[in-house]
This record gives C-alpha cells, sequence and structure tokens, in this order.
C-alpha cells in the first residue's frame, strides 16, 4: 500500500474526499487522522499507475483546495 | 482605463500585455518582461489603433513585442525560457542550521534563536552526514551550502567537518560548491578564519548601522556592545585575507532604523562593502512577536528606502562610491537583462523545496527558511535520518508551495510587476492562516510595488539609468 500524508494546515479533509471519490474507479482508499496529519492510505491499483498514481491523486488534492 | 481596455478587446492587433499608471505615465509590460513607458495621450493612441506605422513608438513597440501579427515568436520563447529556467535546476541553495544556539538576543530574531548555554539544540556529525548526502543528491551541478544559525561557530565542530566532508564528497561528485558561512562573527578567532579562508569559505555577517542603531536592534548577551565586536572582527576579516574575500553584510531594518537611511548607508561605505541589502523585517519569529515595537508600515518603509536609495545613487553619481543596492540590482536584472537573478523569494513559483532546502540541526527539512522560522511542521518535508532525498524531494508539501506561489492563479495575474515580482506562501499563511491567500495591498506587495514603481520611475532619468546598469553590469 502507498501512504500520502496530508498536513491539516495546508490540505483540507473536504479536498482529500473529493479527490478519492474522483479516483475510486482506478484504485482502493484507506484514510486516517495522524496527529497534526491526514494519512491516506491507495491500493489495489493497476501496475501502469504505481509511478504517477500518488503524483496524480495530490495534483487532484490541490486543484481541489482552489476550485471546492 | 477601464474603457481603455475595452478597446484593447475590440482591435485584436495588439499582443498581450498588462498596464498601469506610473507617475503620469502609463507602463505597459508583456509576459517576457519587455516594458515599455508611454505618455497618457500616446497610451491612448495605442488602444485606439490611431499609432501611425512611420511613429518611432510603433517600431519601438513592434521590438518589444506589443503588436502581435509583428511578433518575433522564436526569440520571446527563448526570452521566457531563459527567464523561467530554474524551474528545471533543481535546489541550488541547501541551508544548514548548525545550531540554533546564540550569543545574542536581536530584537526581530527571526530564527528564534535559543541560549547560548542551552542543550540539545546542535548539529551532530550523524546528522550533518545525512545532510550531505542528501545535498549531493540533488540534480543541480551548482550548488551553495549556507551554514546558519543561531550562531552557528557556536557549533564549530560540525561546520569543520561539514567543509572538510564536502569537499571529500565533492571528488566523487564533482558539483560547483560554494559554502558561505553566516555569522555575528563574535566567536570568530584566527585560527577558525584561516580554516575558513582555506577551505574557500564564504562570509556572510550581521551589520544594522552606526554603533547606537546596531546595538539597539542587536544585543549581546554579555552586555558588551556586539558593534565593537563586529567591527573589530570585520577588520580582522579584511587584514587576513588580504582584502581579496568578499566579505558581505546584510542589515535588518527596524522600527528605529528608519530614521538614519544616510548614517546607515555611510556605515556600509566606511567598512567598504560593495553591496547594501535594505530588508525589511518580516512577520515571523520575534519580528511578529514585537511587531508593535519595532515594527512599521508598507508606507513608512517606502519613504525610507526612497531617501535611502536616492542618496546611495546620488554618491555612485559623484563618483564617491560603486556600492549598490540587493534588492534594486535583483529587480533590475530582470527588468533591464530580462534574466532570472538566482533570488528564490521573487519567483514565480518561487523558490521553496524546488530552488532551496533547509536543514535543521536536528535532522528535519524544510521548504525554505522561513518555513522552518514558522516554529511548526506545516512546511516540512522530511527528515535526513529516516528520509532518503527522493522522499524529501516527493513531499506533498512542495508542490502544495508551489502551486501558492504560482502569481497565474492569484492577483498577481492582473499586475503590471508581475514579469518581476513573487510570492512568498509562508508568509500569507503566518500573516492570514490560508497558504493560498495572496492578498492585493499586502504588507509585502505594497513593499515590491513601491520599490518596482520607484525603480521604473527613476529609469526615466538618464543618469539613474546609468548607475543602474553599471550596478547590473
Amino acid at each position: 500500500m502507498l501512504f500520502i500524508d496530508f498536513h491539516k494546515n495546508l490540505y483540507p479533509q473536504s479536498s482529500i474526499l473529493k479527490a478519492i471519490k474522483a479516483f475510486q474507479g482506478i484504485a482502493k482508499f484507506t484514510i486516517k487522522q495522524k496527529n497534526r496529519y491526514i494519512r491516506v492510505g491507495v491500493y489495489d491499483y493497476d501496475n501502469g499507475y504505481h509511478k504517477v498514481i500518488k503524483q496524480e491523486f495530490c495534483n487532484y488534492v490541490l486543484a481541489s483546495i482552489k476550485s471546492p | 482605463m477601464r474603457s481603455a481596455l475595452k478597446k484593447i478587446d475590440e482591435i485584436g492587433n495588439l499582443a498581450f500585455f498588462r498596464f498601469r499608471e506610473c507617475n503620469g505615465n502609463v507602463l505597459l509590460t508583456t509576459e517576457a518582461g519587455e516594458h515599455i513607458f508611454l505618455k497618457k495621450s500616446v497610451f491612448n493612441k495605442l488602444v485606439n489603433n490611431e499609432i501611425r506605422k512611420n511613429e518611432p513608438v510603433y517600431q519601438e513597440l513592434i521590438g518589444k513585442g506589443f503588436i502581435r501579427n509583428r511578433l518575433k515568436n522564436f526569440e520571446l520563447i527563448e526570452q521566457y525560457r531563459q527567464k523561467n529556467s530554474f524551474i528545471w535546476r533543481g535546489p541550488t541553495l541547501h541551508i544548514i542550521v548548525v545550531t540554533l544556539r546564540c550569543n545574542h538576543s536581536c530584537i526581530y530574531c527571526q530564527a528564534s534563536a535559543k541560549g547560548f548555554s542551552a542543550k540539545g539544540y546542535d548539529m551532530d556529525k550523524a546528522t550533518a552526514e545525512k545532510t550531505l548526502e542528501a545535498i549531493f543528491e540533488s540534480p543541480s551541478k551548482a550548488i551553495t551550502i549556507e551554514l546558519q544559525g543561531g550562531e552557528p561557530l557556536a557549533n564549530w565542530e560540525t561546520i569543520e567537518f561539514i567543509c572538510r566532508k564536502t569537499i571529500a564528497m565533492n571528488k566523487t561528485f564533482k558539483k560547483l560548491v560554494n559554502i558561505t558561512l553566516v555569522s555575528n562573527l563574535s566567536l570568530l578567532s584566527k585560527d577558525k578564519l584561516k580554516f575558513l579562508i582555506d577551505q574557500n569559505v564564504g562570509i556572510c555577517t550581521s551589520l544594522d548601522g552606526p554603533r547606537a542603531l546596531h546595538d539597539r536592534n542587536r544585543k549581546f548577551f554579555s552586555g558588551r556592545s556586539s558593534y565593537d565586536l563586529t567591527t573589530q572582527k570585520i577588520k580582522m576579516v579584511k587584514k587576513f585575507d588580504n582584502h581579496k574575500r568578499r566579505l558581505s553584510a546584510l542589515l535588518t531594518l527596524s522600527k528605529f532604523s528608519l530614521k538614519y537611511p544616510k548614517e546607515i548607508i555611510e556605515e556600509y561605505r566606511k567598512w567598504g562593502f560593495q553591496e547594501i541589502h535594505l530588508r525589511p523585517i518580516s512577520n515571523l519569529g520575534m519580528s511578529k512577536a514585537n511587531r508593535k515595537r519595532i515594527g512599521y508600515t508598507s508606507e513608512e518603509f517606502a519613504n525610507f528606502y526612497k531617501k535611502a536609495l536616492d542618496y546611495l545613487v546620488k554618491l555612485n553619481i559623484a563618483g564617491k562610491t560603486t556600492m549598490s543596492e540587493r534588492t534594486a540590482k535583483i529587480f533590475l536584472v530582470k527588468i533591464l537583462l530580462k534574466r532570472d537573478p538566482s533570488y528564490l523569494d521573487l519567483r514565480s513559483p518561487c523558490g521553496a523545496g524546488i530552488g532551496q532546502i533547509v536543514y535543521n540541526y536536528d535532522g528535519k527539512v524544510y521548504t525554505c527558511d522561513e518555513a522552518r522560522m514558522l516554529q511548526e511542521d506545516t512546511f516540512l518535508i522530511g527528515n535526513v535520518r529516516t528520509d532518503s532525498f527522493k522522499d524529501i524531494i516527493n513531499s506533498v508539501n512542495i508542490p502544495a508551495s508551489c502551486f501558492a506561489s504560482c502569481q497565474e492563479s492569484v492577483y498577481c495575474d492582473y499586475c503590471a510587476y508581475k514579469p518581476y515580482c513573487g510570492i512568498c506562501p509562508v508568509i500569507n499563511y503566518a500573516e492570514t492562516g490560508n497558504l493560498f491567500c495572496q492578498l492585493p495591498n499586502s504588507r509585502l506587495c505594497k513593499m515590491n510595488s513601491f520599490i518596482l514603481g520607484y525603480l521604473f520611475d527613476r529609469l526615466n532619468d538618464e543618469e539613474y539609468k546609468k548607475i543602474f546598469s553599471k550596478w547590473i553590469s
């Protein structure tokens, strides 16, 4: 499983949930509160996406902050 | 102006540009960084498509890329690429905080330094080694390692270790390495200086102005005059380095400094510095806590800056000095040479994580100097003790800082000064609690706008232009 830690001061949970919803067709996700971070686990995705899925998911979250 | 904009849309033969009124004229700038001043009457003729093709101003507009069907696209692409070449370089500035301990208690300390005898605030050699391993993994061919504190000389063992280890590691990596030490010099002995000179380490110290002002801003813990100690060490560096090394100095402007523009310039002349950097205090660390006592408005800063720079330029014109001012130079390189001056705070996106990285004494890694000064982990991007350089550089906080400092997504995209300016997302976060909040007319925006407006105005004066050109040649 791939883990991504989003700092709560920078990333609102609503943007992360929006990205998970958009990506649910290509991967499965876990989400946990970890101190000042929101930890997202990404798994069960096609091997072909391995190199790009983290960056693409993070970019989607980031864009969602600006355009909620 | 608004009705003029509407007309621009209707004409369609004008290339994209931004404009603003500047001391009675209109300043027009292009995305590639070209600029032109037009009288209001000429500007109105331009947007009404009334300028004749045989008028000299029309040829100038063509040459600078303001006329759409006469654009030299390949030249413009190359100019734009060069202006933004930093995007491909990777982090070039690596700041190592070797200790947080300090023997001064400056009224504006942004680093929130700890007491000189405090325990647990020094970088150990194992962490220093891991830090260097990370630094040398950076893809940049040319890197600057800046040793900072606290007062870095308080952890001399680690400084020695870093200098020796850097040279040893670079035999393998073969990068162009530059090491600089940012120090108040109070702990500098002849032996230490000899080592620094032998290792080709650049030295930058702090000098805030004449004795009374310097000592008011920068308090030495023993009660002794910080000015006396600093200037005594400046003399020592100059003597032992045979005056060849470019010892530089930084000053921070408190509220108390604003009364002394000429005196500060004269102090820098007295010690033979070739450059002065008139830096306002930021809203970080003690500067934020003491803001009411030592802070000032952007208008007060602007008034000081104008007096100081006019005085300095007049001394240059009279042939009494060749000393330049750094902020002006940074902007002038962008305006006149259309080049990136390698100043990380005035880029789009800013240098956080992609131009500079800060390695704290405890192994924690931050996007930039301002980020560690926040005293929180919001802009933390890893730890050299546990993470690889790849892990650090892939932190999700780096794209967040980049995105938040791209001028295209905020108010700055409408500003004529955009090609020359920049956003600091950490300052925005510190002031508003929001990373994505670039407020028009924020303190930083007002200060940068003032300086740019001042420089553009003075560029219309041939004597000033000659001095400005010398500064950046």
